[in-house]
């Protein structure tokens, strides 16, 4: 039996006319968009456009009723494959809507689902991950933030890091521990949901090297929480945690991160095609049909009730590999400086993936973390 | 995978096992006819699985076909396979009857002149890089005839070969046509096209190339788990878990890339239109094949720069295949041209209009 399998996917007749309805969409309302913020893809935060989204029933749209409308992900696949061949500006609610709710979704309960799978796709309640901490990264099995049984429900201590638009969003998904390290380094963890309005909660921004705020250093100090806010079993933490991730590692939101890059070049060379820049720029169209068969592979595998785990890894790992090989691509082919304040929308979009993407084979789990599951899935480890 | 390639597959995996043995891909490489294997795929309908009638089974997919082009790679075998099922496509296309003999196809743009009056047609002139040639009962190319192009089927047995050898020491003969009276001459349908012997060949050598990629990682898995250095495995090495991921990728790659092609030849009725889709595959395998093969070579060490060890014979395979019937450098400058030709805001919407 093989480690993995990519099969040819057909989308659905009826993703054609919903493609359709999301450019037209798209183009009324984002029409003033420019090229540089269209760069930033799923970076871009921008509350009202979400809710517009979730006003057109396209957040959420593969959870049943009545929290979704029970469409398939395929027909997901192409409303967010067409946002971010966009550059919309999707941020606020991506992280709910990809990773929290269908993880609420699977391991929440009845009254969890009620109380916040509605805001989620209305595109009006945001959440964050917090699951990396100053001493745990790829190692995350090595958390230490505690969550304490107490009377009144769970006393959490700690400091998550990296913690993407938490500044901005209403609640975290936490992944702590609430037994003392044991044998099993992957027993005693489990998942809160977190109100971030809460006191004892300080939330700092960390500026990235852009000079931008996204991510944040999270830290709870003696935070109370309800019993309530207990995602799935307790101790179950680990298991449910892989399970969310997979959700986010083979999505188009890892391989067109660069796409409205690849587009402006293409765009410049056309001013004058050599036979050497239209061999690149087809040998990467290659690439990127292929990457997107592959994703599409996997969306179907999902959804027909699999857990495509290796290939999801597998997509990843070229996804973001081509990502990066864009601003390199710049590099060798259009001969123009990234500017930042004042250039072309050529040249701020090439300022902005130059800088950005080389965190895109570390977020969602690093290339080497991710090549480590694959030889796992080949047998060698 | 559906139920009928899953038959598939395992008849090829019993087939090739049992008939391309070391002994079997040394003798082919030194120009001996691997009659055996032949007549087995013959018998078992494999060499034209798009005739149903002949064999009893019903017609494939051109997915399902993938399935025998796949394992073709995968077990390096030594005949004109594709060759052979792709010719047999084309005249089924045509409503002709098949004849008997292997049928073989060139590797290459060449045109040959057709001359002579209207009821006394002859081809003349000299037709490289014939995959077995020397082999073949007849060989289906491309005809001129006053200007129009024409499907032409000729018999070759008679004709003078010059044997050459590709790097896999696979035989791409030159055959010279003195006067040869075609078997057939057939109009060129619309919906086929004159570019459909380089085009499907192309799709077919991208499936065998991601089949021969697969064998490389399964070889080299097999390999890291039994060699021993510094007192462990080396697959518990992390420089040889990480590199063998890569390749994984690779072969997850090119195996895309062709059996989409596949699928886009099942859904069109013109396969002028998908041009790109078999471009796309060509491109994409021969890119993984190169990083595959060297990927592959490093984690052997100097047993797989060896004759008798036997990844040099899906390597050199790789690096051969990765050439013909179009390189990476001819169809990536096609594909270039589709999209910089265009309008960029269409590329897009172009790549999500296929499907
Ligand atoms: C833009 C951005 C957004 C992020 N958003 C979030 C978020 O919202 N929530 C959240 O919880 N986290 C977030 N992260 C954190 C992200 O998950 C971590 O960066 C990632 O898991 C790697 O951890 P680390 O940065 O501590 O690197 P480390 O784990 O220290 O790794 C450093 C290097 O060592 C390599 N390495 C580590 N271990 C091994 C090993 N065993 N074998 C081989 N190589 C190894 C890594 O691959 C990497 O190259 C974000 C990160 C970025 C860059």
């Amino acid at each position: 039996m093989r480690a993995f399998e990519f099969e040819a996917c057909q989308l659905p007749l009826e993703a054609q006319t919903l493609r359709q309805e999301v450019r037209d969409f798209l183009s009324q309302s984002l029409g003033h968009y420019t090229i540089s913020e269209k760069a930033k893809s799923w970076v871009g935060f921008d509350a009202n456009f979400s809710a517009e989204l979730g006003k057109k029933g396209w957040l959420g749209m593969t959870w049943p009723k009545p929290f979704g409308s029970g469409r398939s992900s395929l027909e997901r696949y192409v409303v967010i494959e067409e946002l971010l061949a966009f550059g919309a500006p999707v941020a606020a609610h991506w992280i709910a809507e990809r990773q929290s709710g269908p993880l609420i979704l699977r391991f929440g309960t009845e009254e969890q689902k009620n109380l916040y799978l509605p805001g989620i796709s209305k595109g009006e309640s945001f959440f964050c991950i917090g699951m990396s901490e100053p001493g745990s990264g790829s190692d995350l099995a090595s958390i230490i933030t505690h969550a304490a049984k107490h009377a009144d429900g769970w006393l959490l201590n700690g400091r998550k890091v990296w913690t993407t638009y938490a500044h901005k969003s209403h609640f975290m998904i936490a992944l702590v521990r609430t037994s003392k390290t044991t044998e099993d380094r992957h027993a005693g963890l489990s998942q809160f949901i977190i109100d971030l309005s809460l006191p004892g909660i300080t939330i700092r921004p960390i500026r990235n090297m852009i000079g931008d705020e996204e991510f944040n250093e999270v830290t709870f100090d003696n935070l109370l929480v309800d019993d309530s806010m207990l995602i799935g079993k307790e101790g179950n933490g680990w298991q449910q945690v892989v399970a969310e991730l997979a959700f986010e590692r083979s999505g188009p939101d890892r391989f067109l991160s660069s796409y409205i890059l690849f587009r402006e070049i293409i765009r410049i060379l056309q001013i004058d095609m050599s036979d050497s820049a239209v061999k690149t720029i087809g040998r990467l169209t290659a690439q990127l049909i292929t990457l997107r068969n592959m994703s599409l592979s996997v969306a179907a595998k999902i959804d027909s009730g699999k857990q495509p785990n290796i290939e999801a890894s597998l997509v990843k790992d070229l996804g973001v590999a081509f990502e990066q090989s864009i601003p390199e691509l710049a590099h060798e082919l259009v001969d123009c400086s990234p500017r930042k304040l004042h250039g072309t929308e050529y040249q701020k979009s090439l300022a902005y993936v130059q800088q950005a993407c080389v965190s895109f084979s570390l977020r969602g789990g690093t290339t080497e973390i991710l090549r480590g599951m694959v030889a796992r899935g080949l047998g060698l480890r | 995978m559906n139920e009928t390639s899953k038959i598939l597959s395992n008849t090829c995996n019993q087939i090739f096992s049992d008939f391309v043995t070391p002994a079997v891909l040394e003798d082919a490489e030194n120009g001996k006819w691997p009659q055996k294997l032949w007549v087995n795929l013959k018998e078992n309908g494999l060499t034209s699985p798009f005739v149903g009638e002949e064999s009893g089974m019903p017609s494939l997919t051109w997915q399902e076909v993938f399935t025998i082009f796949y394992h073709a790679g995968y077990y390096c075998v030594p005949i004109p396979l594709v060759e052979n099922v792709i010719a047999s496509w084309v005249l089924s296309q045509l409503d002709e009857v098949l004849p008997r003999g292997l049928i073989t196809l060139p590797d290459g743009d060449e045109i040959l002149k057709i001359h002579g009056s209207e009821n006394n047609k002859k081809v003349s002139g000299s037709i490289k890089s014939v995959p077995w040639g020397s082999c073949a009962t007849y060989l289906l190319a491309i005809g001129e005839y006053k200007n129009i192009k024409k499907f032409i089927l000729l018999d070759i047995s008679n004709s003078l070969k010059k044997t050459d050898v590709n790097i896999a020491g696979e035989s791409r003969d030159t055959i010279e046509l003195d006067n040869i009276v075609p078997e057939s001459i057939f109009d060129i349908p619309e919906d086929i096209g004159d570019q459909v012997i380089k085009l499907l060949p192309d799709l077919a050598y991208s499936a065998k190339i991601s089949g021969a990629i697969f064998s490389a990682l399964d070889l080299s898995v097999d390999y890291v788990g039994t060699r021993v250095q510094f007192g462990r495995s080396l697959s518990k090495f992390q420089a040889i878990q990480q590199q063998l991921a890569i390749l994984a990728s690779e072969a997850a790659a090119a195996q895309t890339a062709a059996v989409n092609a596949c699928k886009a030849v099942d859904n069109t009725d013109n396969l002028n239109d998908i041009e790109l889709e078999i471009a796309v595959a060509k491109t994409r395998s021969g890119e993984a094949a190169g990083k595959a093969a060297a990927i592959a070579h490093q984690v052997h060490g100097a047993i797989g720069f060896t004759y008798e060890f036997k990844l040099n014979h899906l390597t050199r395979r790789l690096w051969s295949w990765r050439s013909e019937f179009g390189s990476e450098s001819y169809w990536s400058a096609r594909i270039g041209r589709m999209v910089m030709m265009n309008d960029v805001d269409c590329l897009w919407p172009n790549i999500t209009s296929r499907i």
